[in-house]
């Protein structure tokens, strides 16, 4: 009963998430008919300063949005964090499926994007954001559901270490290339080794943190 | 109206289905992906969302259990011939020929096995085989 209740939920934060990724492609296609009115493409043109000051706060804006709905949909600390997960992931994803249904972009999942802008803007191709966000999805439903059902789900020291680095690893792998970043450069080769170390990396992290202290020694 | 074991037997049916279609699709979008990409980055890129999906669903859905330490070894063994090993060899014959050949030489591997098989011990194919 609980996990068919926490089912339901997750697919009313997957029903907000894609909702609230065509407001964001939506922004992003009028920036682009303002900065690229013949198409996005690298080298980065630079944005007016009132412009990047509005983009600096929406971005902080949709994060609080996010991190809201997963405080409303969950009851503990880390059913909310697992249901803000799902609604990440599953609005990064759609941000890019919009994308290609309004303006046919990217052509294919190897084109590079402008992630983020905070601290210095990250840069990557599509496919990146989209495995991590593919990742974050799955382990936000896989927290929600495991509490569900009474498992144990608790990150130890270990857990944190491992996130903590799998999420420094992305994102030395997005700011990296200082020169198409900030520069107006044409990027130069994703190193897509870190990308698999980090979601390597995440991946430790969840299975560690579904390990009681106590099970581990049961079979021994 | 249909009963609950015709509708479990139908839904086994669907599953299969969509097992096989997601495995054929495999040949054709392994093979425009390493057009995209270093043949060992796809693969890495592939087995890590691999291992991630399979999992988070295995923790989801079951408790925590264990491998017991004289497994470890051979579950290790196994890994390596069969994901690690097998894997690379795939990757890199795909990358030398077409999705169509790789898909016919995999799908006819049991007679490829027997026809080694005979060959390195000397045996003779038989009807009965």
């Amino acid at each position: 009963m609980a996990t068919q209740v926490a089912i339901r939920r997750l697919l009313w934060v997957c029903a907000f998430g894609i909702a609230f990724a065509f407001v964001e492609s939506s922004v992003v296609v009028y920036l682009r008919a303002l900065y690229y009115p013949e198409g996005f493409t690298f080298p980065l043109k630079f944005m007016s300063k009132q412009h990047i000051a509005v983009e600096l706060i929406r971005e902080a804006a949709t994060m609080i949005m996010l991190a809201s709905v997963g405080i409303v949909a969950g009851q503990k600390k880390w059913e909310r964090f697992g249901y803000f997960l799902v609604a990440f992931g599953v609005w990064d994803i759609f941000y890019y499926v919009w994308l290609k249904l309004i303006l046919n972009w990217p052509l294919s999942l190897f084109d590079w994007d402008i992630l983020f802008l905070i601290p210095l803007p990250w840069i990557s191709p599509v496919i990146a954001p989209v495995v991590l966000a593919l990742c974050m999805t799955l382990c936000g439903a896989g927290i929600v559901i495991r509490l569900a059902r009474d498992e144990y789900f608790r990150p130890m020291l270990l857990s944190w270490i491992l996130s903590l680095s799998a999420t420094l690893v992305a994102l030395y792998s997005f700011v990296s290339d200082i020169p198409a970043a900030l520069h107006g450069q044409t990027p130069s080769a994703y190193r897509y080794e870190l990308l698999i170390a980090s979601l390597a990396l995440y991946g430790a992290g969840f299975v560690t943190s579904c390990r009681s202290p106590a099970s581990g020694r049961a079979h021994q | 109206m249909i009963s609950t074991d015709r509708r479990r037997d139908i839904r086994a049916e669907i599953l299969l289905l969509v097992a096989v279609v997601i495995w054929a699709a495999n040949y054709p979008v392994s093979k425009f992906s390493i057009a995209q990409l270093n043949i060992f980055v796809f693969n890495g890129i592939r087995y890590v969302i691999a291992s991630l999906v399979l999992t988070v669903f295995f923790m989801a859905t079951q408790a925590w259990k264990p491998i017991h330490r004289s497994d470890r070894a051979r579950l290790l063994r196994a890994g390596l011939v069969a994901h690690v090993l097998y894997q690379v060899a795939f990757i890199i014959g795909l990358s030398m020929t077409t999705a169509g050949n790789s898909a016919v030489l995999l799908a006819t591997a049991p007679l490829w096995t027997i026809f080694i098989h005979a060959r390195l011990r000397n045996e003779k194919i038989l009807p009965q085989m």
